[in-house]
């Protein structure tokens, strides 16, 4: 490589590494938008030096094999570095560590602990889906002894709502439909508000609240992870990004309906040391206590029901959520 | 850790703002069908909500019903029991109760207190609620000085210990020499009663503070509702 490419090659490991830095700052999104860019690269690729190529439906390690024949007929890269192999939906791509022109990035990004997606494997989903019409997603392990790195490229989960928030002209969208972001006060005078004048609803309002509002999500989780404990790490993430805390599975039973959450950094404790909600210290999330339920009820397909035995506005260092079936204790829903 | 109690129902400790310590003893009595158990379910949920370990002896009905009362809003009981949080006391069913605590015959006060007592030591250290509901049934086939002699040690050895405890009676079932007498020996009075005309009855509660000269007799009407329990406007006098 002369000298002039090799920097070329390092100015394009920054900007990915930089584009990896933003993308993890962002308080929603980041790690969507970074796959975005790098499957965006691939397809603009696509077009460009593309013409012509045949890319066989049905098949897709032959359509990968396809699309980097392009980019060695383009000079890009030698297409004899790339070893595929198809294993089910399943595409996997070996490369010599010192081959790729992104190893700088993968790199780094593994050292920072920053989001990472591989710019070839993006390249190569896009042309998946442009032969298929399917989403396609990646994933690379590195072997750092072998000093090789093996990318899978198989056929994408449903993302779950709150990790696409895009701004379409004057609104906010989540997933394409209208959003609003509130502050804390906001949500806080509302309950306020509820105290005032209402204040024997109060807890029932917000468990119903956190119960209704996630089962829809809890729904979806389900449909895409047949793992409950996939879909539950899946449902947290959400929880995470939508600022509620941070929740952690501790035990569950599926067979038994149990399981023990905690969650750490509640909003509700944050919003009842600050407001005046409550005449004496108590546990006080009864929004996540029934998101919980709803997670739990939807993917173990039986009616759950958390209680809070832990809560840290009350001094624990944590929430602690404790599930059990609520059909043998006349719950009603 | 804060040393104050309330009821769990809005209103109601809207009246008694100042709250009650541990170690104070509430009377509640009323008639039959009031929401005597409903307000003894209000309090237990709060005591829960709060930390307090709760314990519940079912003199009238077996547990199961206050189980499934509280089930019905949405408490999930078996999680605070098997946290140790909850604890019922069947005193209902005399023979063949499935419940851990049981008495096997309800009208032995000694053995009812060395239980009550046993109980107490298990939690010793952690704040208890206790709620006998109702304590005039394992009084009915007593004399008057038989139960008067129980109840003064029962209650000075509860405050003593720091306990919480709630007790119903219904009224009409003991002689009124007996719950005067009773009623003089609680911290909080709380009297339900049905009100009004026989063709519109209301519910009627009202609070009264013996022990601190301070008797509110103005009467507050509420209401019960199966979603949200009871539901008591203080600014709305009878």
């Amino acid at each position: 490589m002369d000298e002039s490419a090799e920097v070329y090659r390092k100015i394009l490991n920054y900007l990915y590494l930089s584009l990896s830095k933003t993308a993890g700052k962002l308080p929603f999104s980041g790690r969507y938008w970074l796959e975005e860019v790098t499957r965006g690269v691939g397809q603009q690729v696509l077009q460009e030096f593309g013409e012509g190529i045949e890319l066989q439906a049905g098949h897709p390690a032959a359509i990968c094999k396809s699309y980097l024949s392009i980019l060695d007929r383009a000079g890009i890269l030698d297409a004899g570095d790339y070893r595929l192999e198809e294993e089910g939906e399943n595409v996997f791509v070996t490369l010599e560590r010192e081959r790729c022109v992104y190893q700088d990035f993968c790199q780094g990004a593994g050292e920072e602990g920053l989001f990472f997606y591989c710019p070839r494997l993006g390249a190569l989903q896009a042309a998946l889906k442009q032969a298929l019409g399917v989403e396609y997603s990646t994933s690379v392990e590195i072997d750092a002894g072998a000093g090789t790195c093996r990318g899978r490229i198989f056929p994408a989960k449903l993302r779950l709502k709150t990790e696409t928030v895009t701004r379409e002209g004057e609104l906010l969208k989540i997933a394409g439909e209208r959003a609003v972001l509130f502050t804390k006060e906001m949500y806080a005078f509302i309950l306020l508000a509820i105290k005032d004048y209402a204040p024997h609803i109060m807890k029932a309002v917000l468990f119903d609240a956190g119960y209704r509002s996630s089962r829809i999500i809890a729904g979806y989780a389900k449909q895409n992870y047949a793992d409950p404990l996939d879909a539950l790490a899946s449902l947290f993430g959400e929880f995470r990004n939508v600022g509620l805390g941070t929740a952690e599975l501790v035990s569950l039973d599926p067979g038994e309906g149990h399981a023990v959450i905690r969650c750490y950094h509640s909003m509700e404790v944050t919003i009842a040391r600050e407001y005046p909600l409550y005449r004496t210290p108590r546990v006080v999330c009864d929004m996540l206590r029934g998101k919980f339920s709803a997670y739990l009820s939807v993917i173990l397909e039986r009616p759950i029901i958390c209680e809070e035995l832990k809560c840290a506005s009350m001094g624990d260092d944590c929430c602690e959520f404790h599930a059990f079936p609520s059909d043998q204790e006349g719950v009603v829903w | 850790m804060s040393t104050l109690a309330y009821f769990g129902v809005e209103g109601l400790d809207r009246i008694i703002s100042q709250g009650m310590v541990y170690g104070s003893q509430i009377m509640v009595h009323g008639d039959t069908g009031i929401g005597k158990t409903v307000l003894a379910g209000e309090f237990i949920k709060e005591g829960l909500r709060c930390g307090d370990v709760c314990i519940y002896v079912a003199c009238d009905e077996p547990p199961d019903v206050m189980r499934r009362h509280l089930g019905g809003f949405k408490v999930g009981t078996r999680a605070y029991e098997e946290a140790g949080r909850l604890v019922f006391v069947d005193a209902y069913e005399e023979e063949a109760s499935p419940e851990k605590y049981h008495i096997a015959d309800q009208h032995n006060l000694d053995k009812y207190f060395a239980l009550e007592r046993e109980l107490v030591k298990r939690f010793e250290g952690r704040r208890i609620r206790l709620v006998v509901d109702s304590l005039s049934t394992l009084f009915t086939p007593l004399d008057s000085t038989e139960v008067m002699e129980f109840h003064r040690t029962r209650l000075k050895y509860l405050r003593k210990h720091g306990i919480l405890a709630l007790d119903v009676f219904v009224d009409g079932v003991l002689d009124g020499r007996v719950m005067t007498v009773a009623s003089h020996l609680y911290n909080v009075i709380v009297r339900m009663k049905f009100g009004a005309s026989e063709n519109r009855p209301v519910r009627i509660l009202q609070v009264g503070k013996v022990r601190s000269g301070k008797f509110s007799a103005a009467p507050y009407m509420f209401g019960i509702s199966p979603v949200f329990g009871i539901i008591l406007a203080p600014e709305s006098e009878v």
